[in-house]
C-alpha cells in the first residue's frame, strides 16, 4: 500500500500535473461564474490525448483547488464562487469588510488544509467502513438529511427564522420547476423549452448573491467607500490554529462522512459544520455572523473534507459522491479505467493514485493556497464604481456559460432583482439557494420513501420507528421544529435566565 | 467625487457591461465552443454549400446530450477524439443537457445544417413524441454512426432469493405490490422493460425511482430494492466481485462475465421479440446537411469505430458493438422507438397513442 502511495514521489511529473489542477481551480473557482464541476469538465476535454495518470491527477488538482477557491470572493465579495461557500460568506465577508480579509483568507487557507487531509485519512483509512455506513441511508434518510440542511440554515441565518424557512421553501419551489424526473410531467415551464430541464441553480446563485449584493451596495452610499485592508495579519498563525484545532478536527468529521454519502456533500457539510460551531462554541471573540474566526473554521474545513469523502463511494463502489467525483468517473471511462468495486484489484495504481493524489494534494495546498493572498486582499479595496460593475459583468458571463444560453443571463438577471427586494427585508437568499439545490433529492427521496413504504403513512412510521439511523435524523428535525416555536424559546430562554439568577 | 456620482457612474458602468454582454452572447449563441478549447473557430460563415471538398475549414462542435458526468458525453468525447485523425478537423465536445435529451436536439436541429455541428446522442429521441418533449422525430436527422448498444439485465443484491426471472415473477404474484423494483426515470430502459414483464405476466410491482444507474445500484446493495435492471458498462465490474447478482439477461450478446446467466429469450421464447432493448449510442447530423459532407462524416467515423482502440473501448464496457449507418441505423432507430412508445402507451404512461404520430407498432 504504503509503495502504490508513493507513486507520486516516483512520477515527479504527475506532482506538477496535480499542482497545475490545483492553481487552475483555485482561481476558476474564486472567480463567480466558473463552478468546480465547470473547471473539472474543461481539464477533461483538454486532457482527452495525455495517458491516463496525469489527466487524473490534473483533475483531481482542479477539484481540491476549485472547492478552496470558492471561498476567496465569498469572503471578498460576498459571492460564494461555488454552493459549497455559501456559509463561508456568513463570517468571511464582514471579516473583509472590518479591514481583515488577508487574516480571513489565510485561515481559510489553513483550515482547508488541515480539513483536505483529514478528509484524505477517513478516505485511505475508513472507506470499507464509511462506505457500508452509506448504504445503510434509505430514501428516508436522505429525505431527512437534506430537509435538515434546510431547516438548518434558516435557523441561524437572517433575524427571523420564519424567513429563512420562507426561502427554503421559496427555494424548493423554484426547484420543482421543470420537468418532473419520475412522471415527464412539465411543471411550470409554460411552454418554454428552456424552463424544461429546471432553473439553473447556479444562474440563481449569481442573480441572488452577485447581482443582488451589488444593487444592495450601489444602492447604500456609506457602502460604496472601502476600507483600507491590514496586511500585517497574513502570516499563518498557528496559535489560532492550534486553538482551534478541536474544532476543525470535528467539523471535518463532519464534512467526511456527509462528503461519503451519494449525492450530498459539501453544501450540506458546511452548513452542518457551522451550525454545529454556533451550538458549541462557547465564546467567540466576536459574535457569528459579525466576523467570527470559528464561523470560517467549520465551513471550510467541512467542505474540503467532504472533497476526500465524496471520493468513497467512487472508489469502493464506482459511485460518484459529488458532481466532481462523477466527472473524474468519466474520464477514468475515457482512459479505458473501469470505476467501481474491481478498481482495486484491477488497477491497484489507479486506485492509490487517486488517494495519494488527495492526500499529497491538500499538504500542496498549502503553498498554493497562501499565494496571491495579498492580491487578493487588494480586491477588497478596489473601489466599488470599479468592482460593483465587475461583479456583474462576471456573474452576466457566468450565467451565460452554464448552458451557453441565453435564457441564464436572464435567469441571473430576474434572480439578482428579486434578490436585492429580498436582501432589503432580511429575507437570507442562501436559504433560497439551497432550497433550489437541495429540493429535487428532498421530493424525489420523499416520493421514493413513500413508495417504499407501499403509499402507506402507518407503514412509512413504522419503517422510521425501527430503523435507528431514521429515528435519529427525524428527531432532530422535529426538536428543530419545536425549539423554534415562539412560546418555547420563551420558555426556554426563561429557564435559562432563572438558572443565571440562582 | 461626492457618492451621488459615484452611485450613479457604478449603476451606468453596470448597466453598459451587462447590455454589452448580453449583446455578445446573442451573436455568438449559435455557435457554442467550450472556452478552454484551442482552435474555437473563426465564424459561423462557413462555406456550407454543396462542395464538401474543403470541409472541415473550421471547428466542429459535438454537442453531447447529457450532461458531462453522463456515460454519452464521455462516449462522444471518446469516438469524436479519434474521428478528428481521419477527418482532419478538430472536434470539440460540449454538453446541452435537460428535457431528457430534447434541450441538445433542439440546439443541433436549430443550428445551421453544413456539418459542423454534430448530434452526439441516445435513443432518448425515441420517447420525445409520446412524453410530448418535442415535435423532433428521427426522421429529423441523419444517422452518421450508431455506434453500439448498451446490454441491459436484471440483477439482485448479493444475497437475493431470486435465482433466475420465474422466481421473481412468482414472488411477485405471492405478494402483490410488495415486491419493490428500482427504475431510472420515466421512459427509462428499466421502465419500459418492468411495465413490459407487469404486464406480460400480469403482476404488480413497487415501483421506485432513482435518479440514475449509480443511485438505484447504491440502494439494491443496500438491500432498499429488490430488483433492478441495469447494464453492462456500469456494473459487470459488482457482478465480478460479488457485490450483485445477475438473474436474466435480456439481450442475445454473449458476456463473458454473465456466463451461465438465464437468457430472456430462451427461457420466454414469446418475448424474443424484446429481447436487445436498451440504449443506443450515435452520431448524427441535421437532415439538411450536403450528402458529400454526409459521406466525409461518416468515412471518418466509420474509420474511428473500426479503430481497435475503439473496439476495446466498446469491449471494455460490455457494450454491443453494431457500427450501423445509413437506412440500416434509420430500421434500428425506428424499431427503439416503436417498443418504448407503444410499451409507454400500452401501460397507460402516456395518453399519446403512437399510432397518431405514424409509428408502427412492430410485427408480433
Amino acid at each position: 500500500m504504503i509503495e502504490h502511495l508513493m507513486i507520486l514521489f516516483f512520477e515527479p511529473s504527475l506532482l506538477l500535473y496535480l499542482t497545475g489542477g490545483m492553481i487552475f481551480g483555485m482561481y476558476a473557482g474564486a472567480i463567480p461564474g466558473i463552478s468546480v464541476t465547470m473547471a473539472a469538465s474543461l481539464i477533461i476535454s483538454f486532457t482527452f490525448s495525455w495517458s491516463p495518470m496525469p489527466a487524473i491527477a490534473a483533475i483531481l488538482g482542479t477539484h481540491i483547488g476549485g472547492v478552496y477557491g470558492g471561498s476567496r470572493s465569498a469572503i471578498l465579495l460576498n459571492v460564494p464562487g461555488t454552493p459549497a461557500s455559501i456559509a463561508t460568506t456568513f463570517d468571511g465577508y464582514p471579516l473583509a469588510r472590518r479591514g481583515e480579509a488577508a487574516h480571513a483568507l489565510t485561515t481559510t487557507a489553513v483550515q482547508s488544509v488541515v480539513g483536505g487531509i483529514i478528509g484524505a485519512l477517513l478516505l485511505l483509512l475508513a472507506a470499507p467502513l464509511l462506505t457500508k455506513f452509506a448504504l445503510l441511508f434509505a430514501a428516508r434518510d436522505y429525505f431527512f438529511l437534506s430537509l435538515l440542511g434546510i431547516f438548518l440554515l434558516s435557523g441561524m441565518t437572517g433575524k427571523s427564522y420564519s424567513k429563512g424557512m420562507f426561502c427554503g421553501f421559496l427555494g424548493m419551489f423554484l426547484g420543482s420547476v421543470g420537468m418532473d424526473q419520475m412522471t415527464a410531467v412539465k411543471r411550470f415551464t409554460f411552454g418554454s423549452i428552456e424552463l424544461t430541464s429546471g432553473l439553473a441553480a447556479v444562474a440563481v446563485c449569481f442573480g441572488m448573491f452577485g447581482i443582488a449584493e451589488s444593487l444592495n451596495q450601489v444602492s447604500d452610499p456609506e457602502n460604496v467607500k472601502v476600507r483600507k485592508q491590514k496586511l500585517d495579519r497574513m502570516k499563518v498563525n498557528w496559535k489560532e490554529t492550534a486553538k482551534h484545532l478541536p474544532l476543525t478536527i470535528r467539523c471535518s468529521l463532519i464534512g467526511g462522512i456527509i462528503g461519503a454519502l451519494p449525492g450530498t456533500g459539501g453544501n450540506i457539510a458546511s452548513i452542518v459544520a457551522y451550525n454545529y460551531a454556533k451550538k458549541n462554541v462557547k465564546n467567540p471573540e466576536v459574535p457569528f455572523g459579525e466576523g467570527a474566526i470559528e464561523g470560517l473554521v467549520a465551513p471550510e474545513s467541512s467542505n474540503n473534507a467532504a472533497v476526500g469523502g465524496a471520493y468513497v463511494p467512487m472508489l469502493a463502489l464506482g459511485i460518484p459522491g459529488d458532481n466532481t467525483s462523477a466527472i473524474l468517473i468519466s474520464a477514468l471511462y475515457i482512459h479505458g479505467v473501469t470505476p467501481g468495486t474491481t478498481l482495486l484489484t484491477n488497477s491497484p495504481d489507479m486506485y492509490y493514485l487517486i488517494i495519494a493524489c488527495i492526500l499529497i494534494g491538500n499538504i500542496i495546498l498549502l503553498p498554493v493556497s497562501l499565494s496571491g493572498i495579498k492580491i487578493f486582499a487588494k480586491i477588497a479595496e478596489v473601489p466599488k464604481e470599479v468592482l460593483l460593475p465587475l461583479i456583474v459583468v462576471l456573474c452576466v458571463v457566468g450565467g451565460y456559460a452554464i448552458n451557453k444560453s441565453e435564457f441564464d443571463v436572464f435567469v441571473v438577471l430576474i434572480a439578482g432583482f428579486f434578490g436585492y427586494l429580498f436582501k432589503r427585508h432580511d429575507f437570507p437568499v442562501g436559504s433560497i439557494i439551497l432550497g433550489l439545490i437541495l429540493s429535487s433529492l428532498i421530493e424525489l427521496n420523499l416520493r421514493r420513501a413513500l413508495n417504499a413504504a407501499f403509499l402507506s403513512i402507518p407503514e412509512l412510521f413504522l419503517q422510521i420507528l425501527t430503523s435507528p439511523l431514521s429515528l435519529i435524523l427525524f428527531l432532530a428535525i422535529v426538536l428543530l421544529t419545536v425549539y423554534q416555536i415562539p412560546a418555547v424559546k420563551r420558555g426556554m430562554a426563561n429557564r435559562k435566565a432563572k438558572k443565571a439568577r440562582d | 467625487m461626492n457618492g451621488k456620482v459615484k452611485k450613479a457612474m457604478a449603476f451606468l458602468m453596470a448597466g453598459i457591461l451587462a447590455a454589452g454582454s448580453l449583446a455578445g452572447c446573442s451573436s455568438t449563441g449559435g455557435e457554442s465552443t467550450t472556452a478552454g478549447t484551442q482552435a474555437a473557430g473563426s465564424a459561423s460563415e462557413g462555406t456550407a454549400g454543396g462542395e464538401a471538398g474543403d470541409y472541415p475549414n473550421q471547428a466542429i462542435t459535438g454537442v453531447s446530450t447529457f450532461s458531462t458526468s453522463s456515460g454519452t458525453f464521455s462516449d462522444a468525447v471518446k469516438i469524436c477524439g479519434i474521428a478528428e485523425q481521419y477527418l482532419g478537423g478538430s472536434i470539440t465536445v460540449t454538453d446541452h443537457a435537460g428535457g431528457s435529451g430534447a434541450v441538445g436536439t433542439d440546439f443541433v436541429y436549430n443550428s445551421k445544417p453544413d456539418g459542423y455541428t454534430l448530434l452526439c446522442g441516445t435513443d432518448s429521441v425515441s420517447l420525445f413524441g409520446v412524453m410530448e418533449l418535442s415535435d423532433i422525430t428521427y426522421d429529423d436527422f441523419m444517422p452518421i454512426i450508431l455506434a453500439y448498444g448498451k446490454v441491459f439485465y436484471l440483477v439482485g443484491n448479493k444475497d437475493s432469493k431470486y435465482n433466475c426471472m420465474q422466481d421473481l415473477i412468482d414472488d411477485a404474484k405471492a405478494n402483490p405490490g410488495r415486491v419493490t423494483v428500482a427504475i431510472t426515470g420515466a421512459g427509462s430502459v428499466p421502465a419500459v422493460w418492468f411495465s413490459l414483464l407487469s404486464k406480460h405476466f400480469d403482476v404488480q410491482f413497487n415501483i421506485v425511482q432513482y435518479e440514475g444507474n449509480g443511485d438505484a445500484m447504491t440502494a439494491l446493495m443496500g438491500g432498499h430494492v429488490d430488483a433492478f435492471i441495469t447494464n453492462t458498462q456500469q456494473s459487470l465490474s459488482y457482478v465480478e466481485s460479488g457485490d450483485i447478482k445477475p438473474i436474466t439477461l435480456l439481450f442475445d450478446n454473449e458476456i463473458p462475465q454473465l456466463k451461465g446467466t438465464e437468457k430472456l429469450s430462451e427461457a420466454y421464447p414469446e418475448l424474443a421479440q424484446y429481447s436487445g432493448f436498451g440504449n443506443f449510442f450515435q452520431i448524427s447530423v441535421h437532415k439538411d446537411t450536403p450528402q458529400a459532407v454526409i459521406d466525409k462524416l461518416t468515412d471518418a467515423f466509420m474509420q474511428a469505430y473500426n479503430t481497435p482502440e475503439f473496439q476495446q473501448y466498446i469491449k471494455d464496457n460490455g457494450h454491443s458493438a453494431l457500427g450501423l449507418t445509413g437506412a440500416e441505423a434509420i430500421t434500428y432507430e425506428k424499431r427503439h422507438q416503436s417498443i418504448a412508445s407503444y410499451i409507454m402507451y400500452d401501460v397507460g404512461a402516456t395518453e399519446v397513442n403512437p399510432a397518431d404520430l405514424g409509428i408502427e407498432r412492430i410485427s408480433e
